[in-house]
């Protein structure tokens, strides 16, 4: 039985929607959370974080519309069947949006490119 | 010639003596609570142990303190679940006891069969130690909520903790009840007595009249379930530091108070099947369908009347159980539990 979880840190800076939502994605892109894999009811996943309902929808609903998850009528939100499919420029785009904010938060650790490589490789590895 | 005294008991004094006995089991089990909410249950350390071995919440590196928080959480939630079990049966039977204020005529045969009353004492039970526990869990989340929350990214259900096996057994008791009442009902008279503790009703033998019992079952299943949806979609708790160790003794509190709340209903469900029995054996002697040394089906009945004491041994088994219900992650006592995957935080 998978025992994917979503944490929540209330004491957090980042809004929750947007704390929901990366997990969520980080978990799609390292296949952890196959397609077609149902998600949590809104309901569920609002009472079990602590968050008001609008909160999950907000994150759903974002998700939806980048492509990553899809609403079934019948049986809720389930993962996409496919990555979202970007084009290059989008791609591009995105991939530099990651990659600036990757920087702005190692700045205050004082890390080189090299450990930053390093790392990045060992997560690479352990995913996917 | 010696004089002849005729032993009379007032009926309302009999019962009143019942109920009060459920009273008494009622303040028993808020007293019990209460004690095990200060001083924790008599559980042997051998036992909690063994639990939590049969649940993967004991590891190498457990720490004495994380032990300590569980066991804590575990008292607490199950305290508050049996003083709730007490607090309903306590009203519950201040209602009945008031019924007996301002019901003038009560019959003997009633008070006989107090299937109802029974019924009504574990139903009751079960509701309560469901909202107990909900009501302990809400407190525990208050609790915790500064920090950090965690979520499954699955939907909960409540084949999660209990197999969908019992559903069929409570439809097959249903039907069988049904089966047995429309089967007799042509060889009785117009009516039916229905004891409901201290009244008899008299129903018409005829198609809604016979789907009483059949009804109320349904109803104390309805009941039960929506309990158990309850219990299922109660928010995460976060009971140690560590999330995953957390959902895991989430997961076996939810699955012990699903387990006990199950036996009250399979008992409480018992006694109604066997109401059948009590409704038509009477009628059947008296319209001379049944007949000294020729009982035709009367084999059927007895199923009926014996299937209170069926329940019971199969309640007996079920909190034996200690949760393990069949669930799809509870798994049944004789197969290992479901091992979860190692957890991955982003």
């Amino acid at each position: 039985m998978s025992n994917l979880l979503v944490l929540l840190d209330q004491t957090s800076p980042t809004p929750p929607y947007e704390q929901i939502g990366l997990q969520i994605r980080t978990l799609i892109a390292s296949a952890q959370l196959a397609p077609g894999t149902l998600l949590p009811s809104v309901r569920q996943l609002a009472r079990d974080l602590g968050v008001a309902p609008n909160t999950v929808v907000r994150t759903y609903k974002e998700l939806e519309y980048s492509g990553w998850v899809v609403t079934s009528l019948r049986k809720g939100v389930l993962v996409a069947p496919h990555p979202p499919i970007l084009t290059s420029e989008e791609r591009q785009e995105r991939l530099a949006q990651a990659v600036s904010a990757l920087l702005v938060a190692v700045y205050p650790l004082d890390v080189g490119l090299d450990d930053i490589h390093t790392e990045i490789d060992r997560q690479w590895r352990h995913s996917f | 010639m010696g004089q002849v005294h005729t032993l009379f008991i007032d009926q309302n004094i009999v019962a009143r003596v019942m109920i009060g006995s459920f009273l008494l089991l009622g303040l028993g089990a808020t007293g019990y609570g209460t004690y095990a909410l200060r001083r924790g249950f008599p559980v042997s350390p051998q036992q909690f142990q063994k639990d939590l071995i049969t649940w993967h919440i004991l590891r190498p590196d457990t720490s004495p303190q994380i032990l300590d928080d569980i066991k804590r959480c575990q008292n607490y939630l199950l305290s508050l679940s049996i003083i709730g079990g007490g607090v309903i049966i306590i009203l519950m039977t201040l209602g009945w006891f008031i019924v007996t204020l301002v019901t003038p005529d009560t019959s003997m045969s009633a008070i006989n069969n107090g299937s109802v009353l029974i019924v009504s004492v574990f139903v009751s039970l079960g509701i309560g130690m469901g909202f107990g526990a909900v009501f302990a869990a809400w407190r525990l989340r208050n609790a915790a909520r500064r920090g950090v929350t965690y979520a499954d990214l699955r939907q909960r259900r409540i084949s999660d903790y209990r197999s969908n096996a019992f559903r069929w057994l409570i439809a097959a008791m249903i039907a069988w009840t049904f089966a047995v009442l429309a089967f007799f009902a042509p060889h009785v008279e117009s009516t039916i007595p229905i004891a409901l503790f201290y009244l008899v009703i008299e129903v018409p033998n005829t198609l809604w009249g016979i789907c009483i019992v059949p009804a109320a079952m349904l109803l104390v299943f309805i009941l039960i379930e929506f309990m158990f949806s309850r219990i299922v979609g109660f928010s995460r708790l976060l009971i140690t530091s560590d999330t995953t160790l957390s959902q895991q003794v989430d997961d076996m509190l939810r699955a012990v108070v699903i387990g006990t709340v199950q036996y009250c209903e399979l008992l409480a469900l018992g006694q109604l099947a066997s109401l059948p029995f009590y409704m038509l054996s009477q009628r059947l002697w008296g319209s001379h369908y049944w007949k000294i040394g020729n009982l035709p089906y009367e084999g059927l009945l007895a199923v009926s009347l014996f299937m209170p004491v069926i329940m019971q041994l199969l309640g007996v088994g079920l909190l034996l159980a200690r949760g393990r219900l069949g669930g799809k992650l509870s798994g049944w006592p004789w197969r290992a539990a479901e091992s979860r995957q190692p957890d991955v935080r982003v």
